[in-house]
């Protein structure tokens, strides 16, 4: 059971959002979505909850937060961690081991149970949890709907009741958010208490109890179930959530271009990094000026991989890529066919927004259409021109890193889930700067999982599936039962 | 330890043989204290052939781990530095006099280097932790140990990221460009890689906080080392190895 009474926090470092006089109470065994734009005090309501504010980030904190009737700061540290237990977003950074048995220990250990006790308990997790097959593995070899999986069982282990979820459907694709699902029902069926701050909602529908919209650190709506599930994605959307269903997003009329515009193509293209194993192979596509393309496919079906020669990043084993009807070995590609990373901040170099521009302009080869001013305003960076590329949000660095690839005249940009962990409105946004690549004759290709991003923003997509393009349609009308079982909807 | 799994019927079948059978693997105490024993024969100046002999035994339990081609591979290379260096007194000359002392050098180090690659190929982290904690190192020792080993493969991930995101952006890591504009290059590199490191320790850092890593109890671990018949022989053999040297070496 979690009591919150008018609570209210501000970070030290203000930039963080804060609480407003929150109170709300979950009952024991119920499954909770937090809901609500980025900034609106998700993330802050489960720090509070596990305790690591105050403990690990300071502000200012008044009100009471108590489990079980007891206040969070009178708990012992050791007991706190085995009654609330938290899996976060990245499943890249929250691993303390190498390999998957070590990590469902891990807080066992911490805790000095007896060895004998930690082998009952690990050994009880993975069959509760349906996951023995994961034992004994690296982690760096799981995928990540496998390591939230991990990461579930690592707090399980501890014996908690409480289990805090932020985003941890964020960096997942299709089947890995199937599963993650799943598991959630499993914790449900158990009795858990479970709290999940998410922007995707969908594949949350039929397992929340009760869903709490935070707006600007307060409540302001506390839906029952059935009460969300009736809720239209116009209402939705005006509270900044994304949608429940996806039939309606579908666009009446893709745009549909001449054949003769402008192409990229790729003749029987084969790619492997070892010897014989081909992660690519024989894909063989045009893409059309005009069109942006949604690349989607379960991980680890060779799309990035795909992303990666096309960038030129990677060498073909074997076929051509031709851009505009001229032939384009990798080395050519680099550079003008120009990815934007997931995280921006591994590609900007440079001390400042205009610099990195400028970066951009010593590498190019021939003269750009547009100066850095106007390159600036279309992304509406101007404003931020001085400022140090590592201070601006993740969006800002996203977009800046793509104005870079613009002032570099690359021919085609290829985005790599740009809208992961991304509210409504931010998802608005990606999709208005990929209309403004499109207006100025980029060609865009999206690698993406987000199904909502998906219909609202691309015209056609191509289903990789065991390193070749397995289908390839318009996304329309016609096509909508298709991509819709693909991405495992309903 | 897992053979109840055959209980369960829903999940796919494992491979029994990779879960029963113990992989041939001295204990980890054994090699912390063997790795310093070659330390002491190959430092303390004495004969070439008990470094020899040394360099024989390590290969030996490589062998027995089941890495002969390493094994062979440490061998070559060891006996070559060997000949080059007899090679070099043949033929004074500056340039292969300088290359024939680099190749003692290296005859100094390799069999320390061979005998970690035997470590860190077969040991789990976590057997080897459970070690450490046995022999009562400080747990902040430990900890910090635990999460080098557990950066190195995220380092390799970032830094072939940024070394490709680079590329995309016109700043190639050649030759050229590091003579021309060295600045430019190690920024390039360094920046973006220490920005997400250190986002990843942080995040690293709050999810341990959550599962009790400053907690206050005596830590525990999942693994029990156990000293197996091989790991006396190992100990004995070095043991007496290093002694001769200490007396032998000057």
């Amino acid at each position: 059971m979690i009591s919150i009474k008018n609570v209210k926090f501000s970070y030290d470092d203000s930039e963080n959002s804060g609480l407003d006089e929150l109170s709300l109470h979950i009952p024991k065994g119920q499954c909770v979505l937090l809901a609500g734009v980025s900034g609106c005090g998700k993330t802050t309501l489960l720090r509070l909850i596990n305790g690591l504010i105050p403990r690990f980030y300071s502000g200012e904190l008044s009100g009471q937060v108590e489990i079980d009737g007891q206040a969070v700061n009178g708990y012992d540290t050791d007991d706190l961690s085995q009654k609330a237990g938290c899996v976060f977003q990245n499943p890249r950074s929250q691993f303390f081991n190498v390999d998957t048995t070590s990590e469902i220990a891990f807080g066992c250990e911490n805790l000095g149970f007896t060895r004998k006790e930690i082998h009952r308990r690990v050994d009880e997790t993975v069959k509760a949890l349906g996951i023995t097959h994961l034992l004994d593995k690296s982690i760096f070899s799981l995928s990540g709907g496998e390591k939230q999986m991990i990461a579930i069982a690592s707090i399980y282990a501890m014996g908690v009741d409480i289990f805090l979820m932020d985003e941890p459907s964020s960096n997942l694709d299709a089947v890995a958010t199937q599963q993650l699902r799943k598991m959630i029902e499993r914790l449900k069926a158990e009795g858990k208490t479970i709290v999940i701050a998410e922007h995707r909602l969908h594949y949350l529908k039929n397992v929340v109890d009760r869903v709490l919209h935070l707006k600007e650190g307060q409540v302001a709506n506390d839906w029952t179930s059935t009460e969300f599930q009736a809720l239209g994605t116009a209402e939705l959307g005006a509270n900044g959530l994304r949608s429940l269903s996806f039939h309606h997003l579908i666009n009446e009329e893709p745009n549909k271009v001449d054949s003769a515009d402008t192409q990229l193509q790729i003749e029987d293209l084969w790619v492997s990094y070892e010897p014989k194993q081909y992660v690519v192979k024989e894909v063989s596509h045009v893409f059309h000026q005009g069109e942006i393309v949604g690349l989607v496919g379960h991980n680890g079906q060779g799309k990035s991989t795909l992303a990666r020669c096309l960038c030129g990043m990677v060498k073909e084993k074997r076929g051509t890529v031709s851009y505009d009807n001229t032939l384009m070995p990798h080395k050519k590609r680099i550079g003008n066919i120009y990815l934007v990373m997931q995280d921006a901040t591994s590609q900007l170099f440079s001390d400042s927004v205009l610099g990195e521009l400028e970066l951009s302009c010593q590498a190019r080869k021939e003269d750009s259409p547009y100066t850095n001013d106007e390159i600036l305003d279309m992304f509406s960076l101007s404003h931020l021109h001085d400022r140090h590329p590592i201070s601006l949000s993740g969006g800002e660095k996203q977009r800046l890193a793509i104005a870079a690839g613009m002032a570099q005249n690359a021919d085609v940009i290829i985005l790599d889930e740009p809208t992961s962990g991304l509210d409504h409105q931010n998802m608005k946004r990606v999709k208005e700067v990929m209309k403004v690549l499109r207006q100025n004759g980029k060609m865009v290709l999206v690698i993406t999982h987000d199904f909502e991003f998906l219909l609202n923003t691309c015209d056609r997509v191509l289903i990789i599936e065991d390193g070749t393009v397995r289908t390839d349609y318009h996304l329309d009308e016609a096509h909508f039962s298709q991509i819709n079982k693909f991405f495992l909807i309903d | 330890m897992l053979q109840q799994e055959t209980t369960i019927k829903t999940e796919p079948a494992m491979k029994k043989e990779d879960q029963l059978i113990e992989p041939r693997v001295l204990d980890p105490r054994t090699q912390i204290l063997v790795l310093i024993l070659i330390s002491v024969i190959f430092f303390s100046l004495s004969d070439l052939l008990l470094e020899v002999a040394c360099m024989v035994m390590i290969g030996l339990i490589l062998i027995w781990q089941g890495m002969w081609k390493t094994a062979l591979k440490y061998w070559a290379f060891y006996a070559g530095t060997m000949l080059f260096f007899l090679f070099s007194l043949e033929y004074p000359n500056m340039l292969i006099s300088m290359i024939g002392i680099l190749c003692v050098a290296l005859r100094k180090v390799i069999p320390s280097f061979m005998f970690a690659t035997a470590i860190i190929e077969k040991t789990k982290v976590g057997k080897l932790v459970s070690a450490l904690q046995e022999i009562r190192l400080p747990k902040g020792l430990i900890i910090a140990f635990a999460v080098t080993i557990r950066f190195f493969p995220t380092l390799k991930e970032e830094y072939w990221l940024v070394i490709n995101a680079m590329r995309m952006r016109g700043i190639r890591f050649s030759l050229k460009n590091l003579i021309l504009r060295p600045m430019l290059v190690m920024e390039s590199i360094l920046i973006p890689i220490m920005l997400r490191m250190s986002v990843i320790a942080d995040e690293l850092a709050v999810s341990s906080v959550t599962r009790g890593i400053d907690s206050n109890r005596k830590r525990t671990s999942y693994y029990k080392n156990r000293f197996i018949w091989m790991d006396g022989v190992v100990i004995l053999i070095f043991s007496v190895l290093a002694i001769l040297a200490i007396i032998t070496g000057n």
